[in-house]
């Protein structure tokens, strides 16, 4: 699913933020990746959608060789992943069920068959009713909640979430993780979650990775 | 589809087209005042020895459209009165032949010179008269004419295109996030841009079936805008407006938005 090998990321000539990484995560592992502020753990997801290239070592996520990795590759890649934000990243013109609907239609599915998930998505999230509202009528936890069903609704083989309850509500917060965990136990779905804290009693067996002064380990 | 944004991208595009028609038919105006002023044009030709339009042709390279005989007769009548009989057989057997020339084209003043050399090398040939002084102050006006309707129409394009150039920025760039979110889940800018490409084809065809119908209230409301002298040279060319011409006014409205479009497209792409 992942596989990094001696990777280092930064920004231009700067010291790297992440040095030597290596590591591998497999189908249906649910990781969380944790460290302290300006660790690099935001970095080091964001690399997995290429939305930071490499310094150096090489990075296959989904098959996919993020080393000079061309446009329509990318374009694959990304295809097959669903991305959680902190800050959700939902497209403000567009109504709750069109924004879920966004991968589906990228993806190439139907209209009708895009608005049916989204509608069923949204049933999952607990906000059966608010199909046709636009995210600015919506509270942080239901904005987040509208960016996890996004990232679901096209079925993707990996999950990458960054700080997905990092500013909500408890209630949110638990709706979130028990759709990530019934994502990576019933649809065998790989899960990547940034995370200041890990949740007590999560439920589920998991791996944790730790970012220290560059370094990536297992703990 | 935002009102505003479409409105300030389609008023350009009319000006522009508006331009474009306009261009269209003022060039055709000068073309017909072109060929008037050709058929009016000749040159004189003073030969001693008869001259026939294939001859002439041959030995001048010129295109000649026709080769007119000016009677001799018609001019010796002038002096039969005044001169005696034997004088006037003299003068008739001496008196050279008058020819008038139309060329095909109204030449230049530089093509005018070399027809004249050219022909004054002909054998037989007395004098050539071209006319050159009035001929050079209508060529200049006429070119005066095709250079300032030409260099107004270019800098109307520039203009214009610039100012749709900038729409499409703003569009972009007030619309940066949520290309920038279609892009993070795989969309091609192409997919984001939709709402812009659309606006472009909607554009493109009111634009253009609105400065048609300009062009034709404009047609049928001439008398009230234009002196009667102009009337008859302007209208004429105006209904002349061409299935050919409304084509192009379409096709040009649809590269120019396009060509917006797309070259602020492939920028963001290649970013």
């Amino acid at each position: 699913m992942i596989l990094a090998n001696n990777i280092c990321l930064g920004y231009d000539n700067k010291k790297n933020i992440i040095q030597n990484a290596k590591f591998k995560i497999n189908n249906k592992d649910f990781v969380f990746i944790t460290g302290s502020s300006g660790s690099g753990k935001s970095t080091l997801l964001k690399s997995f959608y290429s939305d930071i290239k490499l310094k150096s070592g090489t990075l296959l996520v989904n098959k996919f060789d993020l080393n000079n990795i061309q446009n329509t590759e990318l374009k694959k890649l990304r295809k097959s992943i669903g991305i959680i934000y902190q800050d959700y990243k939902l497209i403000k013109e567009y109504t709750v069920e069109e924004n879920i609907m966004l991968p589906l239609k990228i993806n190439g599915y139907s209209d009708k068959l895009s608005r049916d998930q989204a509608h069923k998505l949204l049933k999952h999230v607990k906000l059966p009713n608010k199909a046709k509202c636009y995210p600015d009528e919506l509270s942080g936890g239901e904005q987040q909640r509208v960016g996890v069903a996004r990232a679901l609704s096209h079925n993707p083989q990996l999950i990458l979430a960054d700080e997905p309850t990092g500013n909500l509500d408890d209630y949110s917060a638990d709706v979130i993780w028990n759709l990530l965990k019934k994502a990576n136990e019933q649809l065998g779905i790989a899960v990547v979650v940034v995370t200041h804290r890990i949740p007590d009693n999560f439920g589920l067996s998991f791996r944790k990775f730790s970012i220290s002064a560059g370094e990536v380990y297992e703990s | 589809m935002n009102l505003k944004r479409f409105i300030s991208f389609t008023i350009p595009l009319v000006v522009m087209l508006f331009t474009f028609a306009m261009y269209l038919s003022i060039n055709k105006i000068v073309k017909s005042y072109e060929t008037s002023i050709n058929n009016d044009y000749s040159i004189i030709l003073v030969s001693s020895t008869p001259i026939i339009k294939s001859n002439l042709t041959s030995l001048s390279g010129l295109d000649i459209k026709s080769i007119n005989h000016l009677k001799r007769g018609k001019i010796l009548q002038n002096f039969k009165d005044e001169v005696s009989t034997g004088t006037y057989k003299l003068l008739e057997k001496k008196l050279p032949y008058f020819y008038t020339i139309n060329l095909d084209k109204f030449p230049t003043s530089s093509k005018l010179k070399e027809i004249k050399e050219k022909l004054e090398k002909i054998k037989g040939i007395k004098r050539v008269e071209t006319f050159s002084k009035n001929h050079d102050n209508v060529y200049s006006l006429f070119l005066l004419v095709k250079s300032v309707v030409a260099i107004l129409f270019l800098c109307i394009i520039i203009f214009t295109f610039l100012i749709m150039l900038n729409n499409v920025k703003i569009w972009f760039y007030e619309h940066s996030n949520r290309l920038s979110i279609i892009k993070l889940h795989g969309g091609s800018i192409y997919y984001g841009a939709k709402p812009i490409i659309n606006i472009a084809i909607i554009s493109s065809v009111l634009s253009s079936i609105f400065v048609i119908l300009i062009v034709y209230f404009l047609k049928e409301n001439l008398s009230e805008i234009l002196q009667p002298e102009l009337l008859n040279v302007v209208s004429k060319n105006l209904t002349d407006f061409t299935n050919l011409e409304i084509a192009s006014v379409f096709i040009i409205s649809l590269v120019i938005s396009f060509t917006t479009v797309f070259g602020i497209l492939l920028k963001h792409r290649l970013k």
